[in-house]
């Protein structure tokens, strides 16, 4: 081969390059390489044959399905479910199939980032992980000499959050664990069947049977539109073999769809429907008597109080046909005991009564008999897994302060954490304490909690916020220093164990290695607490705890993996009647709750009307995207070409009376006037003409995220007024109202439904 | 073929994350290359750290907006829009079918930097077909979009220089390179 001069350089620039060490001839391709050891060969077979199979659990929902990575040349290629697993088998859900899409989405946080701009300026310099630690660090000490250790809070979401919050623990601050999951999701759920039945009937999971159910009840319940697999599995398995179903809902939803009777409730009033049911059944005898007899407590009172509750003022306040609710609670009396009275998740609403209406839910389960029943709500099969003492962080001596931001939450007691409300109000006021410092892991707070404007504030008067992340949405734009996390498929979490109708324990474990310099929260944990000199999280590496989580179940990861990721268990879940006994002190269910009455709170549920919207206005509901977790996956590709956007159902003889048409992009304006970003309109008679839908967790306004960026509106951002329930603080999410803005033209709501005198108008002045 | 004085380990270290060498001296010497290719472009002026950081960042590691310029074959080849898909294995491919192996992490391989230190590589090792066969087949089916991205973000005046004399050699090398596989001289 002939040699000659390529690109002719000049003297002065080859010395330039080469003073730079980048002439030609430094090392192995620029030192970028080195010389193959692997073997070279490349005979492949197409797809995920032949790949490697890697068990683990999902995370793109928290419902946590076993699965099966499939992997090849260290490159994960798909994702399936756990053969083995016994509730959801070989399948997983869209989301599931996803997984990918996160792993090798280029939008990544990929590094530890510094803020070098303002604050939402997305402005940033990539910094070592050493850096990044050392500031954060820093300023947790500061931040805690300086204010007191209640001024850190620690805004978590997810396994994989808990190491963190051991440092926060550590530290000494009540506000650890704001679960935005707890205060703005399952809390009044989990307070009522807590103090009704002694146990989180619904959390987390749901302890309930539809799969043997012969009828089912869903109030403001979408299954099928969040899809959670086993869950819907269930359902659909109850409904295949015969079981009736009522779903009383303002919006016709997938499951209104398949219901026997959809009874299209006015938002705001499905308490006093169940409350009239609890009556119609007491006074028609149609409850369990001998069940009630022998298991619960506080008939009498319950008896007296619903007794105001008719048919005919349901009829006026639900806007429902009395013969329709009739024949709704006839047809679930028909079918005690075996009978799902589904206890509801997402039970943050309206705030005043959200604790009451779940337990409505809890006492008409009761009254049917339907707990311990097949079909029924279940008992839990405790699963034995050890506790690692190596991931404890020893608490440094520090004083509880005056004032909880607990204290006026009486129910919060048995949760950790503090009312997210009221930490944001704590940062923006400086009451009872000031709370300048703020950590975030694994939930996007800006879409998640209510008034995001109001966060901003806070955020604005912090002295440091970092969070860890693995895509750039708005909590990260907002951040000071952004860690990088590595995905559920590139780290350990711990062991899970289900205790559900067919228990299991499985793990979580790392398929690939993590990309860039992400890292697992467990090894970040480790490093903080190191730079803190906190005394704990002892374990050198992952394998350590989980193998002593393991220990107790006769287990290790090899002995797992070697059973093919799961070991299954017998379940337990029905008891006999005669001897039943649930888990409140007395052993009985708590018809009416006298620790409520002690906390000066209602012992047994009472219809609080929510105010109905004002003139002009509809109530915003909003719901989920079958495809879509939260505010979570929205920058996905596959997700994103399913379901790129959200759509405004607007009612289909408001949208005529308006001049609006199905497909048109709108604006919503709430009744502060915040706006929303541009909608498309879905008319349809499948929505009541005083409630607007829209599913929750699009319009991201980073710019980030390249797909989800400000594709569908935002029903957090249109959310700013909120109640917060009194029970546990929960923040409400169904006490705001639209109105639509199309071509700059404001279209009031026009008032198809006459709103009983005994529901208040919202006054917008007081918002 | 030349095996000393090409500007590729250069090109390769410009699009990496700016070390404080690049930042010092990564401007006077585009603005060298600028002279000796005639590329036409405005000088480029010293840049503060952080600026220089922060654009990179903006452009290349978690960019704002529609102007998305990840630097990997990945993301451009078959419309993928993903790290680590074919256009990754395509890279991969032709790095063990030169005998090396990429050093491991924390950039994918089908980085550009890598790619571009390989292209150094094969000149000087001499490997023409390959050479060949890597730009015709692999990188310049995905150097064009990925440039064109770029300039649409409107880069700083660094990263515009670079971005355009980059084109330029893998321009004029793929037109030697053909010469000398033909023969044609
Ligand atoms: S329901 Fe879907 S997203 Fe949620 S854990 Fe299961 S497979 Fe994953």
């Amino acid at each position: 081969m002939k040699r000659r001069e390529f690109l002719k350089l000049s003297t002065a620039t080859c010395m330039a390059m080469a003073a730079l060490g980048t002439g030609g001839k430094q090392g192995l391709g620029g030192g970028l390489f080195s010389p193959t050891m692997a073997d070279a060969s490349t005979g492949q077979l197409p797809g995920s044959l032949g790949a490697k199979e890697v068990t683990s659990v999902c995370e793109m929902c928290f419902w946590r399905c076993p699965i099966v990575a499939k992997v090849k040349n260290g490159k994960l290629v798909k994702i399936e479910g756990n053969p083995k697993s016994p509730v959801n088998g070989t399948r997983v859900c869209a989301r599931g199939n996803s997984g990918v899409q996160l792993l090798y989405d280029p939008d990544r946080v990929k590094y530890p980032l510094k803020r070098v701009g303002a604050r939402g300026e997305g402005k940033w310099a990539k910094i070592s992980w050493d850096e990044a630690l050392d500031e954060i660090a820093f300023n947790m000490d500061k931040v805690r000499k300086k204010y007191g250790p209640s001024s850190l809070a620690y805004f978590d979401h997810g396994a994989s959050a808990e190491f963190l919050r051991e440092i926060f623990k550590a530290l000494g601050t009540e506000n650890y664990s704001n679960e935005p999951a707890f205060f703005q999701c399952v809390g009044p759920v989990a307070v009522s069947y807590m103090s009704t039945m002694g146990y989180i009937v619904s959390g987390t999971r749901q302890y309930i049977d539809m799969a043997n159910a012969k009828a089912i009840l869903l109030v403001g319940s979408h299954i099928g539109e969040n899809v959670h697999v086993s869950h819907v599995r269930e359902y659909v398995e109850g409904l295949a073999k015969g079981a009736k179903l009522v779903v009383v809902d303002p919006r016709f939803s997938a499951p209104a769809n398949k219901a026997d009777i959809y009874l299209p409730i006015r938002p705001g009033t499905d308490t006093a429907l169940l409350l009239t049911w609890i009556n119609y059944v007491i006074e028609h005898n149609l409850y369990d008597k001998d069940f009630v007899e022998k298991n619960c407590e506080g008939f009498e009172r319950l008896r007296q109080s619903v007794k105001k509750y008719t048919l005919s003022w349901a009829a006026r306040i639900c806007d429902l046909k009395v013969d329709d609710m009739e024949q709704a609670i006839l047809l679930l009396a028909r079918y005690r005991p075996n009978l799902t009275i589904h206890p509801g998740r997402h039970s943050a609403w309206y705030g005043n009564g959200d604790v009451g209406r779940h337990q409505a839910l809890a006492i008409l389960g009761a009254l049917f008999g339907t707990v311990g029943a097949k079909g029924g709500i279940i008992f839990q099969t405790p699963v034995v897994k050890g506790h690692a003492e190596c991931l404890k962080c020893e608490k440094l001596p520090s004083e509880e302060p005056e004032t909880s931001l607990r204290d006026n939450y009486p129910f919060v007691e048995p949760f950790p954490g503090s009312p997210t409300a009221a930490i944001i109000k704590a940062t923006l006021t400086g009451e009872p304490y000031p709370i300048k410092l703020w950590g975030i892991n694994g939930v996007n707070i800006l879409q998640t909690i209510p008034n995001p404007y109001d966060t901003m504030k806070a955020i604005k008067k912090l002295d440091f916020i970092f969070c860890e992340e693995m895509l750039m949405g708005e909590t990260a734009l907002w951040s000071d220093i952004v860690l990088p996390g590595a995905t559920y498929l590139e780290r350990y979490d711990g062991v899970y164990v289900y205790d559900g109708i067919t228990p299991y324990l499985t793990l979580r474990q790392p398929v690939v290695e993590p990309m860039f310099e992400a890292k697992p929260p467990f090894w970040t944990a480790k490093q903080l607490a190191k730079k803190l000199k906190l005394k704990g999280l002892s374990c050198e590496k992952e394998e350590d705890f989980i193998n002593e989580e393991l220990k107790e179940a006769g287990l290790s990861i090899a002995s797992l993996n070697k059973k093919g990721g799961i070991v299954t268990y017998p379940g337990k879940p029905y008891r006999d009647k005669d001897s039943l006994k649930v888990p409140t002190e007395s052993g009985k269910i708590q018809l009416s709750v006298s620790d409520f009455a002690d906390e000066d709170l209602p012992p047994v549920p009472e219809f609080i009307p929510a105010p109905a919207p004002p003139e002009g206005f509809a109530r915003l509901i909003y719901g989920r995207a079958p495809v879509h977790t939260f505010s979570r996956t929205m920058n996905n590709l596959w997700l994103h070409n399913e379901w790129p956007e959200n759509h405004a159902w607007v009612n289909d003889e408001v949208a005529s009376k308006i001049g609006l048409k199905d497909g048109d992009t709108v604006i919503l304006e709430n009744q502060n006037g915040y706006r929303s970003l541009g909608i498309k309109v879905k008319v349809t008679p499948g929505i009541r003409p005083d409630a607007i839908y829209i599913d929750h967790g699009f319009g991201s306004r980073s710019p980030f995220l390249k797909r989800a960026y400000k594709r569908g509106a935002s029903d957090q951002f249109l959310i700013t007024h909120y109640k917060n329930d009194p029970f546990m603080g929960a923040s409400s999410h169904r006490t705001d109202f639209v109105r639509i803005i199309k071509d700059g033209k404001t279209l009031n709501i026009p008032e198809l439904v006459c709103v009983p005198p005994e529901i208040p108008r919202f006054q917008i002045e007081q918002s | 073929m030349l095996t000393r004085n090409h500007p590729f380990n250069f090109l390769s270290k410009a699009f990496y994350y700016p070390s404080e060498e690049i930042i010092r001296h990564g401007p006077r010497v585009i603005n060298l290359l600028n002279k000796d290719l005639d590329c036409g472009i405005e000088d480029v002026p010293d840049i503060p750290a952080t600026e220089f950081q922060a654009e990179y960042v903006r452009l290349f590691i978690n960019s704002a907006g529609n102007t998305i310029v990840p630097p990997y074959a990945s993301v451009y080849r078959h419309g993928a829009g993903l790290l680590y898909q074919q256009g990754y294995d395509e890279a991969v491919a032709y790095y063990r079918e030169a005998g090396v192996e990429p050093i491991k992490g924390p950039e994918p391989p089908d980085h550009l930097a890598h790619e571009l230190a390989f292209v150094g590589y094969l000149l000087e090792t001499g490997q023409v077909s390959l050479l060949d066969s890597f730009l015709r087949r692999h990188l310049m089916k995905w150097f064009p979009l990925f440039s064109e991205c770029l300039q649409k973000a409107n880069p700083c005046n660094f990263y515009h220089g670079l971005n355009k004399i980059t084109g330029a050699c893998l321009n004029t090398l793929i037109e030697e390179v053909t010469n000398e596989e033909t023969g044609i001289s």
